[in-house]
């Protein structure tokens, strides 16, 4: 666990009514619920589809920081940061 | 290093009163002034102009959003946006009104050998697993100088045939980009100037993720450029522009 509340370990999915779609290197999601899109970068694209593929935070972070070519502790502070600000959005849940 | 960006909110693009409704098994809409259209259970349009109606605007209305509804109810998509096509190849001209979208198709029809497909909104089709552009419409309704005309004028030659696109161009007026130049547009920019174009006549959700679905496939066939240039260029200039950007794609 951290200190910002998603554990390295956690399991997430998308939440209900967000749709993702990839526009390059790029994914827009669509929130139904909200009614607003969202657009993230490359490495937050990669992030979103790892997390959609079962992978936990800990371990999207090694491939971030292999495919990226940054520091493994950056990369997951980083992938915790992006992964919160989803959860705070209502954009990804944890998986029961 | 990643980030959430908001996209857009909600866009429901739909023009000056406008309204719809179901009415039985078909659907009424209304163009306020202009004209009332009813699309039968089978998708099938009838329409009757409104008392006094000016029969430029009915005849342009039916070209345009009257069309583009009709379709959308049938789930294909449109973009407002201007069209134009040489040799089977499609150039789409997007952007906020008055960004010079029907001057540059109207320059391109008339100086420079291209076919009109659309002048203000742009049909598209994927029955074939491709995108094309539908030849929708035949006359421009500006000049070649950007100037309204009392009625619209015949295109020197009219698209016969779908075409198509080899790029999505936004144009844009920016003063500090005094020379016309072509940007390309990748991922959320994309999207978001696709977006802003796309014609929608309903939020419902299951339209919007169909949306989403059109918006990405386009995306992914298409690509997406962005012309800016100073006022102080003209169509003649922006022309070449676009036909020297046409001439680099492969």
């Amino acid at each position: 666990m951290t200190s910002r509340g998603v554990a390295t370990d956690a399991q997430l999915a998308p939440a209900a009514g967000v749709h993702a779609r990839r526009f390059d290197d790029e994914v827009v999601l669509l929130d139904l619920g909200g009614g607003d899109y969202y657009a993230l970068n490359a490495v937050g694209a990669r992030v979103w589809e790892e997390l959609v593929g079962g992978k936990t935070p800990a371990e999207i972070a090694v491939v971030v920081a292999t495919e990226f070519d940054v520091e493994s502790a950056r990369a997951l502070d980083d992938c915790l940061a992006l992964v919160d600000e989803l959860v705070a959005r209502g954009l990804l849940r944890r998986r029961t | 290093m990643s980030e959430v960006g908001k996209a857009a909110s909600w866009l429901v693009r739909t023009a000056d009163g406008f309204r719809w409704r179901r009415d039985g098994d078909g659907v009424l809409a209304e163009w306020g002034g202009v004209l009332t259209l009813r699309v039968n259970e089978h998708g099938q349009p009838t329409h009757e102009p409104a008392p006094g109606a000016d029969a430029r605007l009915v005849e342009k209305v039916l070209a345009t959003g009257a069309a583009a509804f009709v379709r959308a109810l049938r789930g294909q998509p449109s973009l407002h946006g201007s069209a134009v096509a040489r040799s089977g190849v499609a150039l789409v001209f997007l952007g906020d009104k008055g960004a010079g979208k029907s001057t540059a198709a109207s320059e391109l029809c008339e100086r420079h050998g291209f076919e009109l497909l659309a002048d203000d909104v742009a049909a598209l089709d994927d029955s074939t697993g491709r995108w094309r552009v539908l030849p929708t419409e035949s006359s421009h309704w500006l000049d070649v100088e950007g100037q309204a005309r009392k009625g619209p004028i015949a295109a020197p030659h009219a698209g016969r045939h779908a075409a198509s696109p080899a790029a999505l161009v936004s144009l844009r007026f920016d003063d500090e980009a005094p020379v016309g130049r072509a940007l390309p547009l990748r991922g959320a920019a994309a999207y978001s100037t696709l977006a802003t174009a796309f014609l929608r006549f309903e939020a419902a959700d299951a339209l919007r993720v169909r949306e989403l679905d059109v918006l990405a496939s386009l995306a992914a066939q298409v690509p997406t450029y962005e012309v800016t240039r100073s006022r102080a260029v003209g169509p003649k200039e922006t022309a070449l522009v676009l036909v020297k950007l046409l001439e680099s794609l492969p």
